[in-house]
């Protein structure tokens, strides 16, 4: 993955501060509406907020070895075919839409190490950006969801054929990921993501910066152990979004910038990502082969 | 792998209120032990490979936090708190895009765990090996953009 998304605006982030800052001492409590997701509109990611300078330490070393958005696209692009095939063959008609182009970073919506986009926080405090993608599609027949899905450990049938295991959409997951990964690999890929962030936060490096960031939270009146702390506190979770919570939200960037924290925090993940990559080198190097003979296999579907 | 968990604190499922038939704005909707035929819907487990009580999510959304929810089918687990408890789940979609993520930290924060679509054995979080006993909010969506949310391998 390659989102580009560049390195740290100090002057773009003084500029915010000094906007925190004038929101933060009104303490006003009241309440802002939460706005409407509009889902047929354009993605919020390309018009509202670009991804951040922050957001460009979210790119650590284990995502050499996930599927690219391309590739996810190209497989998408396979499921869709095989899936419609597979309805077909019940008799039935599968007119759900896919999106077209390949999904774009929707900025703000990595939390990894809690809100990182300045902009995004200034409409949204803590709550999660909404999303274009995340529209309905239509509902399906009773017949169709049967075909679609199976029935777990039981064997059904629809207009008088078996259903496969996990039904059409388990045939084509299992037709092409499921036969051409290496499981183990991606076990083992999925638990470097995982492992290197609950290691990092026990690092002292990490420990120091994030006292530090905490303490430059509390010199701006606002109390939290940790980013993750504030995000996930009940008063920045309310249904509605405060005044407040903006306050506390664009603060707590100012400061993991001031501080370095995410530097820090993503330094030491990256460091402690290459040595487990590094000691489980033979299972990612057949993760990445299994990873071309699924491609491969879509690219072949979809001709 | 039968996987008890550690948490038997009968005190403590009577004093979890259950949110039955709440929902968040824009968020997803609690379904209790079914799916009710909605798609997508996520169903989390009290142990893993998809054995004793679950609870269930449907529609696209966020759910900032598991919170005050407990296992609603009747089986082992039943009334103790979904968040920080679910050691499996299973997720059924209407399209091949459509993703379920499970975050370490509530509001969709820290590491996390990504579902793909609905597909037979392949479809399944037989053990929630990343945010299990951590697992504090969700996301589904319509489209393959979990990429950047949650890598997938």
């Amino acid at each position: 993955m390659s989102q580009d998304i560049g390195r740290p605006l100090r002057i773009t982030l003084l500029a915010c501060a000094l906007l925190v800052c004038a929101t933060a001492c009104g303490g006003n409590e009241s309440r802002v509406e939460r706005p409407t997701p509009e889902p047929a509109s354009v993605s919020p990611g390309s018009d509202v907020a670009e991804a951040s300078s922050l957001e460009g330490y979210l790119e650590l070393p284990i995502g050499k070895y996930a599927f690219t958005p391309d590739e996810l696209d190209l497989i998408s692009r396979a499921e869709w075919k095989l899936t419609r095939d597979c309805m077909r063959e019940y008799g039935l008609t599968y007119e759900l839409k896919r999106a077209e182009s390949p999904a774009k970073y929707q900025p703000g919506s990595n939390r990894r190490y809690g809100v990182l986009n300045s902009k995004v926080a200034s409409l949204q405090g803590y709550h999660f950006p909404e999303s274009a993608s995340s529209g309905k599609q239509t509902d399906l027949s009773e017949k169709q969801l049967l075909a679609l899905n199976g029935q777990p450990n039981q064997t059904i049938e629809v207009n008088g054929r078996k259903v496969p295991e996990g039904g059409c959409l388990g045939r084509a997951k299992s037709d092409i990921r499921g036969k051409y990964t290496y499981a183990k690999g991606a076990e083992v890929a999925s638990a470097i993501a995982v492992d290197s962030f609950t290691e990092s936060l026990k690092s002292p490096e990490v420990v120091k910066a994030t006292r530090a960031w905490s303490r430059c939270m509390n010199d701006k009146g606002f109390s939290y152990g940790t980013p993750l702390q504030a995000l996930g506190a009940a008063e920045n979770s309310g249904k509605e979004i405060t005044k407040r919570e903006i306050s506390v939200a664009t603060t707590d960037i100012e400061c993991k910038e001031r501080t370095g924290l995410v530097k820090i925090w993503s330094g030491r993940e990256s460091d402690i990502q290459k040595s487990l990559i590094e000691e489980n080198e033979k299972d990612l190097a057949l993760l990445a082969e299994s990873h071309r003979r699924v491609v491969s296999k879509a690219r072949s579907i979809t001709r | 792998m039968q996987f008890f968990k550690k948490a038997a604190a009968v005190g403590v499922t009577t004093a979890l209120v259950s949110l039955a038939g709440v929902s968040q704005a824009g968020a997803l909707s609690y379904s209790g032990s079914s799916c009710e035929d909605v798609r997508p819907c996520l169903s989390l487990y009290y142990n893993s490979n998809q054995q004793g009580s679950h609870t269930s999510f449907v529609g696209y959304g966020d759910l900032d936090s598991l919170a005050g929810y407990t296992f609603a089918s009747n089986s082992n687990g039943k009334g103790l708190p979904v968040k920080n408890n679910a050691a499996s789940a299973f997720f059924l979609s209407k399209t091949p895009d459509e993703s379920a993520i499970i975050y370490f930290n509530s509001n969709q924060g820290g590491a996390c765990d990504w579902l793909w679509a609905q597909g037979g054995r392949y479809s399944i979080a037989n053990r929630l090996q990343n945010t299990y006993n951590e697992n504090a909010s969700l996301r589904v969506k319509d489209g393959e953009a979990g990429r950047y949310d949650c890598y997938q391998f």
